[in-house]
């Protein structure tokens, strides 16, 4: 596709490397630096569905503008890595990029279009705004230093659960999961565990997570029965206390979420906050 | 008991350390080149902060050890243990915090000063580096008057 200054080049013409190049390049002076290396981009394209051919990167000859990806499943796109390389900006490379992803989503048959604004990204939250996305809900990044945790109660019932008993249990989710915790991504990501716990008063509850060699992430926490703090509290004072070594990242929280109070007690810290939009394609 | 080599591998740390103080005492821009102050471990993905931070370090006779990833730094200050520890906390392979938790739960590193160098917003590193036991924080872009002055007062409280 060509426009006056730019044109643009699916994503799936450049290696891996050079993507992960660009995408650096966007983000040298972003909000939240995120830098990537070619293994961790790989494992972002397979874990979260980035289609490369409706992706596309931004050139003006030899010069790079800028990336955007797009995440599809079923029938929703998800947009993501989008940025510009700071000289380049406020040339409408950003706007072209937006406005041909919406128009891959369209060709594909999706229904809506779902992207994550970081909280005070004034320009990006107007960009998508002036494209018909609207605010959905606030979601939060948390972190969790290693720390030793307040044990359960010894009379509570646990039981950790892999494989495919995760699935099964992510599978009767009934919160609304954002792109990067919906059962998809978390069955692409793999290394999943899952606690169980019976509390004394008939409480009902379990908690997935993910856990790789130094951090615990990827948290869904469901409460079946009985009071959802004390349901919460009880899995992450168990999560805690069998992995206390452990770093702890969970992305995307709604800030309405019932057992958010929890993670607040449990020392969970707010690194970072995102507004979720979402444009109606049809 | 102490044998000959111990007692000259103190003096050596003697003479270091008092050296190290007195060069943050007074302006250590007047010492003279390769008299090596202080071993600096610099975790740091882009390329131009490196090279800033090593050019303004090593004019004040740091020698400047860099890694991009954070597997290489961890690796690194295991095996060639530096004097100070510098993070980005946005690394390519882990990010800044899991390394610094690693770091402060591994026996032989926790002791070592270990600095965040971040473009967080003030507010958000200062509450990061308090929860994850950094020894303190310098914001980016940094200030190459005085980055070196900053260090030296970071080696000189620990």
């Amino acid at each position: 596709m060509t426009f006056a200054h730019f044109d643009l080049i699916p994503a799936q013409t450049f290696s891996i490397e050079e993507l992960t190049d660009i995408y650096n390049q966007t983000r040298l002076d972003y909000i939240v630096p995120m830098p990537m290396n070619p293994n961790k981009m790989l494992e972002y394209i397979n874990t979260y569905d980035i289609d490369l051919a409706a992706s596309a990167v931004a050139v003006d000859g030899n010069e790079i503008l800028g990336l955007a990806m797009l995440g599809v499943r079923e029938n929703q796109a998800w947009i993501s890595r989008l940025g510009v390389v700071r000289v380049n900006r406020r040339n409408g490379a950003g706007t072209g990029m937006v406005d041909h992803l919406i128009d891959q989503a369209k060709q594909l048959g999706l229904e809506s279009i779902v992207i994550e604004v970081i909280k005070d990204n004034v320009p990006a939250f107007s960009l998508f705004t002036k494209k018909g996305f609207h605010k959905t809900r606030d979601l939060l990044v948390l972190r969790r230093p290693p720390s030793p945790s307040p044990r359960p109660p010894a009379n509570f019932e646990f039981k950790l659960h892999r494989d495919e008993t995760v699935l099964e249990l992510l599978r009767q989710r009934t919160s609304i999961p954002s792109w990067l915790d919906a059962y998809e991504s978390l069955m692409n990501t793999g290394n999943l565990a899952a606690l169980w716990v019976q509390t004394d008063g008939g409480g009902q509850g379990w908690l997935a997570y993910q856990k790789t060699a130094f951090q615990l992430g990827r948290l869904v926490i469901q409460t079946e029965a009985g009071d959802p703090l004390k349901v919460s509290q009880a899995l992450l004072c168990q999560l805690h206390t069998i992995h206390p070594r452990h770093d702890t990242k969970t992305e995307n929280l709604p800030a309405d979420d019932p057992h958010w109070p929890t993670f607040e007690a449990m020392n969970y810290l707010i690194s970072f906050e995102r507004d979720e939009m979402v444009l109606q394609l049809s | 008991m102490t044998n000959g080599f111990g007692i000259f591998a103190e003096s050596i740390f003697i003479l270091k350390v008092n050296y190290a103080i007195l060069c943050t005492i007074i302006n250590s821009s007047y010492l003279p080149r390769g008299i090596i102050i202080n071993k600096v471990l610099l975790v740091e993905d882009n390329p131009q902060n490196a090279l800033l931070i090593r050019r303004v370090l090593e004019a004040r006779n740091y020698e400047v050890v860099h890694t991009v990833e954070g597997e290489t730094g961890l690796n690194t200050a295991i095996s060639d243990p530096p004097d100070i520890i510098l993070v980005d906390l946005g690394l390519p392979d882990m990010d800044g915090q899991t390394l610094v938790s690693i770091i402060k739960h591994t026996p032989e590193l926790k002791d070592i000063p270990l600095i965040a160098v971040t473009a967080w917003p003030e507010d958000t590193a200062r509450q990061m580096v308090q929860a994850y036991g950094c020894d303190g924080f310098i914001s980016k872009p940094i200030n190459t008057r005085t980055f070196a002055d900053q260090i030296g007062q970071f080696l000189t409280q620990s």
